[in-house]
């Protein structure tokens, strides 16, 4: 939890006015000061060590969703009338998100995990720790759960394979096969196979490190993620039939890239391009998505 | 190789290759609340490219920030911008074509459906105007007679000029196929019948107009400008004798042909059927060069042309039929009905007393059938030359199937009948004086109720 910014003086007007924005019932006791510190919280997250202007902090407290900052500080608080608000809000979304990310019974386990944590088991300096001293407004309250049960699925996820990999280094799963140099089937007619397959992979890398990021980002979202296009659309900010034309450009982009590179850069025939696929097709030097997943 | 195979084993590359890419240092990593702020684009324009620059290079965060993606509720999932699809420009284009070519449609159509039904209204209109006129002696041969508006204005207003209709009477004439002399002569009782009985009663305005002979099997005699529709009309030769006759258009909006005046004959001759023909086409269509199929054509068949060729025209005028018909029950009893059958030599009649006669010497002896003197009978068909249908008032209704013996059918309404139309002895559609419509399909056992006509 980064340090909290202590706002200046003058910002009490401010404070004052975006506690009655957030409109928090007088039940969940939630107190001014309670509502500025987390305000400060969430600035220092922000701006992390920096010196915004009064101006910057201003407009950024503006966007904040005060209300759901609100009923996290009076739940991570303890108020048990705003732990009921936030169980009747969330409860059944969070459950139904879990399950939509883990699976049926890792989604219960990991929603449990997370109200556990929700609630703060632990305690520091006489102050009980919870997740929602992380939560800083910046979004609604049940994207952030989402985020956070992303996080977990894909950190356990990275656990679980990386000690798998530990126990197992020379089964398929392991990573690391995944970046070594193709092995050179012992019958190869074509000497030269090994160096179109080299030639082939280092065009290709050249021009994806091109790609624009939001290219690249599609393009990931697509063939490694397998998102759909309005999942894409989604996460980039697009309509889906604006993802699939961009995703249709660059890939036609990429191809004509990769060509032209093999043919002008590298000196290759088309007969010897043609040969480039072909060799990539039957045996491509590494399976980079089993290695990407490895990654994770 | 497919440039597709192509594509996706790039794509298998990049899959490879961006996962080897260079590895961000794992102390600019994204905490929890930061991932959620980057998540929901609240970050500043600046923590959101660095963002971004961290988060492609870095595995970890990438990772993170995907499970975020996925554990997104599905509200938001399926769609953060709820209906905004509606306003999509691109929707706005069919949507909009779409709205023009029914206004389109709809502009064009209402000019078109106008121009359907202007034209024949009047030929319905004059031929669903009855005229008194006295009873002559009945003719050996009826022929196409003209019917005559009453009080009408709209009857009056759409008229054709007296002098065309004799024009066109006398050019059919021309067509017969009788004798000089002896169709000169029954055309010329004719006019002169229509000429007096023209000054006799010109309180009404009615019209005459003089019927051709012909010969049979020559051309029959169209029927002039409103000419009787549906069954068409027949003229009585000498005397000339007012022969109300059913019309009988094929819908359920159908139509009773009142002619009440008489005028030419011809003795040998077949009756010169005045084809049911509201429209043009239908009039051309009935002057035939056969007389039996003319008088089909007047008969039920002729019904039918009349009805599809003019069935908006039917239902427009039918209560100028309606008023023509009552207007005859309250006003002349006295004129014979004289209906025509497919047998150009047999005739059914209803005599100003209620009696039904039936001829099979082209009407030069009648035998007497059926007495109902209670009963007003308006309108009568003859499918066949055994099967005759007449309706009258209170809704009377009567069949008979062997060309002799009359039986009674059940009604459907009590009202005043002022037409029918039959197909056979079951198929029958009969008109009420209120427009209304019954069709029956069993002999009369039971009717199903048509449009009313207005």
């Amino acid at each position: 939890m980064p340090t909290p910014l202590r706002f200046a003086p003058e910002f009490a007007s401010t404070v004052e006015r975006l506690y009655k924005l957030a409109a928090a019932p007088s039940d969940w006791a939630l107190s001014v000061e309670a509502f500025r510190e987390a305000l400060e919280r969430s600035a220092a997250s922000r701006f992390r060590g920096a010196q915004p202007a009064a101006r910057e902090i201003n407009a950024y407290l503006e966007s904040l969703n005060l209300s759901d900052l609100a009923l996290s500080c009076a739940c991570g608080a303890g108020n048990s009338r705003a732990w009921e608000e936030f169980i009747s809000r969330y409860r059944a979304e969070l459950y139904r998100a879990a399950r939509a990310i883990a699976g049926e019974s890792a989604g219960r386990e990991l929603a449990d995990s997370l109200y556990a944590e929700l609630y703060g088991l632990e305690s520091r300096e006489g102050r009980r720790r919870t997740l929602f001293d992380y939560f800083h407004g910046r979004s609604k309250l049940g994207t952030w759960l989402r985020a956070i049960l992303a996080q977990r699925h894909v950190n356990e996820l990275r656990r679980t394979r990386r000690t798998d990999s530990l126990d197992a280094p020379a089964s398929d799963d392991d990573p690391r096969p995944a970046i070594e140099p193709p092995a050179v089937p012992d019958d190869a007619s074509d000497p030269e196979r090994s160096r179109y397959l080299a030639l082939l992979q280092a065009v290709l890398s050249e021009a994806l490190a091109a790609l624009e990021p939001r290219d690249r980002l599609r393009l990931s979202y697509y063939y490694i993620e397998d998102l759909t296009l309005a999942e894409i659309g989604r996460l980039v900010g697009e309509h889906e039939a604006t993802v699939s034309r961009k995703l249709d450009r660059a890939r036609r982009d990429l191809h004509h890239q990769v060509d032209a590179a093999l043919r002008v850069k590298k000196r290759l025939s088309e007969a010897q391009v043609q040969l480039c696929y072909e060799y990539a097709r039957e045996e491509w030097p590494f399976d980079l998505t089993r290695a990407l997943s490895k990654k994770e | 190789m497919n440039p597709r195979d192509n594509d996706r084993e790039f794509g298998a590359m990049l899959r490879r290759g961006l996962s080897s890419g260079p590895a961000a240092p794992e102390s600019d990593c994204l905490d929890a609340s930061q991932l959620a702020a980057y998540y929901e684009r609240t970050l500043t324009a600046v923590e959101i490219r660095a963002c971004d620059l961290h988060v492609s290079n870095c595995a970890h965060c990438r990772s993170q920030l995907a499970a975020l993606a996925r554990a997104e509720p599905e509200r938001v999932a399926s769609g953060s911008r709820p209906m905004s699809w509606l306003w999509d420009w691109r929707l706005l284009v069919p949507v909009t074509a779409a709205l023009t070519i029914f206004i389109a449609w709809v502009t064009v159509r209402k000019p078109f459906e106008a121009l359907k039904t202007a034209p024949v209204a009047p030929m319905v209109a004059q031929t669903q105007t009855p005229a008194a006129a006295p009873q002559p002696a009945l003719p050996p041969a009826p022929q196409a007679v003209e019917v005559l508006p009453k009080e009408s204005a709209q009857a009056k207003k759409l008229e054709a000029p007296a002098s065309a209709r004799a024009k066109d009477l006398d050019s059919l004439s021309t067509r017969e196929g009788r004798s000089e002399s002896a169709a000169n002569n029954r055309l010329g009782e004719a006019k002169s019948l229509a000429k007096a009985r023209k000054e006799s009663d010109a309180e009404a305005k009615k019209k005459v107009a003089a019927a051709p002979e012909r010969t049979r099997g020559d051309s029959s005699a169209s029927g002039a400008p409103g000419a009787a529709a549906g069954a068409g009309a027949y003229a009585q030769a000498t005397p000339p004798t007012p022969a109300p006759l059913p019309a009988a258009p094929a819908t359920n909006e159908t139509v009773t042909v009142q002619s009440d005046e008489v005028a030419g004959s011809a003795q040998t001759a077949p009756p010169a059927a005045a084809p049911a023909a509201p429209a043009p086409a239908a009039r051309k269509a009935a002057t035939t060069q056969n007389a039996p199929a003319a008088r089909t054509l007047g008969g039920v068949a002729g019904g039918n042309l009349a009805g599809s060729a003019g069935g908006v025209a039917t239902q427009k005028s039918a209560p100028l039929q309606a008023e023509a018909v009552t207007s005859r029950f309250k006003q002349d009893q006295s004129k014979p009905i004289v209906i025509p059958t497919p047998d150009a030599s047999i005739f059914w009649r209803v005599a100003g007393s209620g009696e039904i006669q039936f001829s099979r010497d082209v009407g030069a002896t009648w035998q007497p059938q059926l007495t109902e003197p209670e009963l007003r009978l308006a309108a009568g068909i003859a499918p066949t030359p055994k099967i005759c249908w007449i309706v009258g008032s209170g809704g009377a209704i009567l069949r008979t199937e062997d060309g002799e013996t009359w039986q009674r059918v059940k009604s459907p309404t009590p009202k005043d009948l002022v037409s029918v139309v039959a197909q056979d002895a079951n198929v029958a559609t009969i008109t009420a004086s209120d427009g209304a419509t019954f069709t029956t399909k069993d002999g009369g056992r039971s009717w199903k109720k048509g449009k009313k006509s207005r």
